[in-house]
């Protein structure tokens, strides 16, 4: 039952030319429509990339490759330089050249997974399950730790969020923020390298939107890889440190905010910004 | 006509008897049920194609032909394949297979009705797949499902009337054999209709009340 997952040290840590996850060629096929064609995209390190494209640009179904929530249907993924459910080529996992892939046993899948934490648009708290118990579960279960020393960690992720006061409540006594906030809570316990935000204000209204905000702006402040798929354009320009900008499927542009967002501008780009500023948030730099 | 109500009176200590025999069947025909239409639930969602295809036709046949003949065949007719039951453990099987049949059903609509992302959630967490059942699947099914599996105990509890074919002393066998005796078909049919309907209401009272102790659990809202 309690498999304490082995920490994952990364193949070569002081190569700096190792991106926290690397995604190389991969394309998304969902029956007859690819909604990822052939996606390069380095994650850097300590950085928040955020991915942004009007809606069925394939954000969301990139970042849930990297989750490997989905299963890309050709490519691969490198976190932290290990290869994420598929390895190119026969065992090396690095090739990125030749061989078919191969799928990787379940164990293995799991233990590069515990290096990424997600966060999702609908919260998925468990509602049987106070704030404290949704954050101390895996710590049980898959760390295999004491329900006192769970707990105690778990608290300790709550007050980072700011939601100490709320640890007995359960999610449907919580406002769609704090839902939020505890479920970053549950995501950090479990002591991620990497953090994917999958539109995780786009279910809130802009008054709670602002906490959330303020949360992943303090992680971000704390040097964490974050990979953020929003509709929030002013946190984007203001804390992204990378933009890569999708549509149909492809990255059209991947650069800081200043490149992309300053003028020239990419013509699709100011098409879909266009959207925003008809609703008067002309925030943009 | 003369509602006699001394003679009902007279006939109270022999009808509690049977009402007991009633709620006894039930409640164990019920646990049976449950336990048997969970473990056909898991069987069909988990086990080989094969096991899922035998417990499709389980239910098929059971959902398709009326508890009377289920019951009447397995008591009358379980004899000549070497089944030889009394009343009352017949009785209990025969309930028990029945219902397990429909609850299955309901568990399986209940763990279809758990949001993916739920399980997603466990998933990204590194929760493997029998922590992600036990932990998270089946605590939320069970109280999605509740209300419904409240209305189909409701509904076994009257399936006990049918017990009666077979003998087992319950209120239906009783009251009415009471009926033919005194010819007081009236008096009789009418207490047991005010008999089932209190422990119809007790039940639903029951299952109120667990509902109200697991509104907190309900699913949030953004």
């Amino acid at each position: 039952m309690n498999t304490p997952i082995t920490p994952i040290t990364p193949a070569t840590p002081a190569t700096p030319a190792i991106s926290a996850i690397s995604v190389r060629g991969v394309s998304k096929r969902f029956g007859d429509t690819e909604v990822l064609h052939g996606i390069d995209l380095d994650i850097p390190h300590g950085q928040v990339t955020c991915l942004i494209g009007p809606s069925g640009s394939g954000k969301s179904t990139l970042l849930r490759c990297m989750a490997f929530l989905e299963e890309a249907t050709a490519g691969t993924i490198l976190v932290n330089g290990q290869p994420l459910g598929f390895a190119e080529g026969a065992g090396t996992g690095l090739d990125a050249g030749g061989g078919p892939r191969v799928r990787l046993p379940e164990a293995r899948i799991r233990a590069v997974r515990s290096q990424i934490g997600m966060c999702f648009q609908q919260f998925n708290l468990w509602p049987h399950m106070t704030a404290l118990g949704n954050v101390s579960e895996a710590l049980k279960t898959v760390r295999g730790l004491k329900k006192a020393d769970a707990e105690q960690r778990a608290m300790l992720q709550l007050q980072k969020v700011g939601l100490e006061a709320r640890a007995g409540h359960y999610p449907s006594q919580l406002s769609g923020g704090q839902q939020q906030r505890v479920a970053i809570a549950r995501a950090l316990a479990l002591d991620p390298k990497i953090m994917l935000f999958d539109e995780p204000t786009s279910s809130l209204d802009p008054e709670l939107t602002g906490e959330v905000l303020n949360v992943m702006r303090a992680l971000a402040a704390d040097g964490m890889t974050m990979v953020v798929v929003s509709h929030e354009i002013g946190f984007a320009a203001s804390v992204g440190q990378r933009i890569a900008f999708l549509d149909h499927g492809r990255i059209l542009l991947n650069a800081t905010p200043q490149e992309v967002f300053g003028k020239p501008r990419h013509p699709r780009l100011d098409q879909f910004l266009d959207t925003y500023l008809d609703r008067g948030a002309a925030m943009l730099v | 006509m003369n509602f006699d109500a001394a003679l009902v009176w007279s006939l109270m200590p022999e009808i509690l008897r049977s009402a007991g025999v009633t709620l006894g069947v039930w409640l164990f025909g019920v646990l049976g049920a449950v336990a048997l239409g969970f473990v056909v639930t898991i069987g069909r969602r988990y086990g080989p194609r094969a096991l899922g295809i035998a417990l499709q036709a389980y239910l098929e046949l059971i959902r398709g032909t009326p508890f009377l003949i289920q019951l009447f065949l397995l008591y009358y007719g379980g004899p000549f394949i070497g089944l030889s039951l009394d009343p009352v453990p017949a009785g209990l099987l025969g309930l028990a297979v029945y219902g397990a049949a429909y609850f299955s059903e309901i568990f399986r609509a209940g763990f279809e009705a758990v949001p993916p992302g739920h399980v997603e959630a466990a998933e990204c967490l590194g929760m493997n797949r029998a922590q992600t059942v036990t932990r998270i699947l089946i605590p939320e099914m069970t109280m999605l499902v509740l209300p419904p599996a409240v209305n189909m105990a409701i509904i076994l509890l009257k399936e006990t009337a049918v017990l009666s074919i077979i003998t087992v002393p319950e209120l239906t066998f009783q009251i009415s054999a009471i009926g033919s005796q005194r010819y007081a078909f009236v008096e009789a049919m009418f207490l047991l209709a005010c008999f089932y309907w209190g422990l119809v209401s007790m039940c639903g009272r029951l299952g109120m009340a667990a509902e109200s102790r697991l509104a907190k659990f309900r699913f949030a809202h953004s």
